[in-house]
């Protein structure tokens, strides 16, 4: 057991470590300093007064409550219509469901940059059709291209939530639905009062996870938009990474970093607390 | 009986709607899918045309191009060594720990747990600074092994993680007995213990290459040219070559086929994966 907790310490530690120590420092890549040059909390309200910085909390926060919360309805949607016309797990349906959530998101985006593509892709041309985004084009659009993105994720992840749904609905005790049935309930009225207050463990798992993915998006807005147009679908992460590794301005890019670090690191222990409390940690 | 007749017409209705509404769910999950893999086979003129074609003549020249003349098979390559290497460290190193969690019942052991959910969650810009910098003083920028290395950091994580619910089922008397039998902690280990977390480990090893593979943050920081992966080749490749949409689509195609493969014949250790151990 140690070898692996020495290299996550090392691996990991070490990095956020002087991760934080660079964000009190001024440091640019290009041209690195002679000696350290420490310059307080400046690097941290050079970017708090940055409007750029503000809007990507902005987009952030669209991308990540949308995006999350159109898959879990679409998901449980789609897994109690599984749930209602098969038995057990249909093997087939899942493995061909599954594809986008497992296959590369950068492939993902890439293909969904061909399908928004204004002249040849296929989304557009029937958004044409039906009398939408004619002559425009969205990927190129500040009002759209965020949301395009967003559609994308919606089509890579509301599969791989349907089918955990779907997994954890077949293991539920059958008594409350007989009980249920005995009763009159409609179809509606069990999803709602016995099937989601059931499941609720198992969508926090999810959420825990598809948060915590939405936050650190990256690939699918650097192959799509490039956060652009200007920087209208640019996430936290995204301007993070531009400051960085296209300004190489390091010493403000680690404390970016590192409130994106803290973002996460709150948000996934404020839902592992909730799970922890209610005992269902083992279930994890 | 009149009612009865009524419901189950009714029935009878409500179950078609719901395969309808099903397979049109499958269509869309599906078609962009079909349609990247329609347009990789097509030549320039049939991929630009407008209406849509779906009648064409196929051509697998798009292929030909993208694996010899674009390098794609060296890029390949590339991340099949990178998947090999830090999917084997990270069970050799994940494995131990993992049972050493499950089977040990220290209060540290909670901390030590969230430690490893935090380092599976870590988004891979806070590695990428200070590796990079480190990085490119000591050469190592370009090179298959500090590649190996951040993967390692997600793949040990997800090791743990996975292998430890994977153990946790397996009872422990067996182990008890197996020790009483005169087997050591080693043996009984390496005899009883994994093999019957066998499928679990088949699991978590497809899991951590896909990981691996699918990675796109850390190798664009990370390599340039030479140890260049799949998803980088991708997106290098689009910048200069935005117009061939068949070569583009065909590398795409080849960047998926091995996840193809894996979800027809893995499917359900996969769901489990995904959901963390959460689905049994």
């Amino acid at each position: 057991m140690l070898p692996a907790l020495i290299y996550i310490a090392v691996v990991i530690l070490y990095p956020i470590f002087s991760t934080f120590l660079l964000s009190f420092q001024k440091y640019n890549f290009i041209n690195p300093p002679q000696n350290t040059e420490w310059v307080g909390i400046n690097n941290y309200l050079s970017f708090l007064k940055d409007t750029l910085f503000w809007l990507s909390i902005k987009n952030t926060v669209i991308y990540v409550a949308s995006a999350v919360g159109f898959e879990l309805i679409l998901g449980l949607s789609i897994a109690f219509l599984l749930s209602k016309v098969l038995n057990n797990r249909n093997r087939i349906i899942n493995s061909i469901i599954l594809i986008p959530s497992l296959m590369a998101p950068i492939v993902v985006g890439l293909i969904f940059r061909y399908m928004f593509n204004t002249e040849f892709g296929f989304l557009s041309f029937i958004f044409n059709k039906i009398g939408l985004f004619i002559g425009v084009s969205i990927l190129g659009s500040t009002t759209f291209a965020l949301w395009a993105i967003i559609f994308a994720d919606i089509w890579e992840w509301t599969p791989f939530i349907a089918i955990i749904l779907y997994a954890g609905m077949i293991t539920l005790p059958v008594e409350p639905y007989e009980a249920a049935k005995i009763d009159g309930a409609s179809d509606f009225g069990i999803l709602k009062n016995i099937t989601i207050p059931l499941l609720i463990p198992i969508i926090r798992i999810v959420l825990l996870i598809r948060i915590a993915d939405a936050i650190k998006e990256f690939d699918k807005i650097f192959i799509m938009t490039e956060g652009g147009p200007g920087a209208a679908s640019e996430t936290l992460n995204f301007y993070a990474y531009r400051m960085n590794f296209r300004y190489f301005d390091m010493g403000v890019g680690s404390a970016e970093v590192l409130i994106i670090l803290l973002i996460i690191t709150l948000v996934s222990l404020g839902l592992f607390k909730i799970l922890k409390t209610q005992g269902e940690i083992n279930e994890f | 009986m009149n009612s009865n007749i009524n419901y189950r017409i009714r029935d009878k209705f409500k179950r078609g709607l719901i395969i309808f509404l099903l397979i049109a769910v499958i269509i869309f999950f599906v078609f962009p899918l079909f349609w990247s893999f329609l347009t990789s086979i097509k030549e320039n003129v049939d991929a630009w045309s407008m209406p849509p074609k779906f009648i064409f003549k196929p051509t697998l020249e798009n292929y030909r191009i993208v694996l010899f003349e674009k390098n794609f098979l060296g890029f390949i390559i590339n991340s099949i060594v990178v998947g090999l290497f830090s999917t084997a460290i990270s069970i050799i190193l994940g494995t131990p720990l993992a049972y050493s969690l499950a089977r040990s019942k220290f209060k540290i052991n909670n901390l030590l747990f969230i430690f490893v959910l935090i380092a599976y969650i870590l988004p891979p810009i806070v590695l990428s600074i200070p590796l990079y910098i480190l990085g490119s003083k000591i050469g190592g920028l370009d090179k298959y092994y500090i590649i190996i290395i951040t993967h390692m950091t997600f793949g040990i994580a997800f090791t743990v993680w996975m292998m430890r619910g994977f153990f946790e089922e397996v009872p422990l008397e067996v182990e008890e007995s197996a020790l009483v039998d005169g087997c050591n902690y080693f043996s009984s280990f390496f005899r009883i213990t994994l093999p019957m977390a066998k499928p679990g480990l088949a699991a978590t090893v497809i899991f951590c290459f896909i990981l691996s593979w699918n990675d796109f943050m850390y190798a664009l920081v990370l390599t340039s040219m030479k140890v260049r992966t799949v998803p980088v080749a991708i997106a290098q490749f689009l910048t200069p070559h935005g117009m061939y949409w068949g070569q583009m689509n065909a590398a795409g195609m080849l960047a998926i086929l091995p996840i193809l493969l894996f979800a027809m014949f893995f499917q359900r250790y996969i769901v489990r994966g995904m959901a963390l151990g959460a689905i049994k």
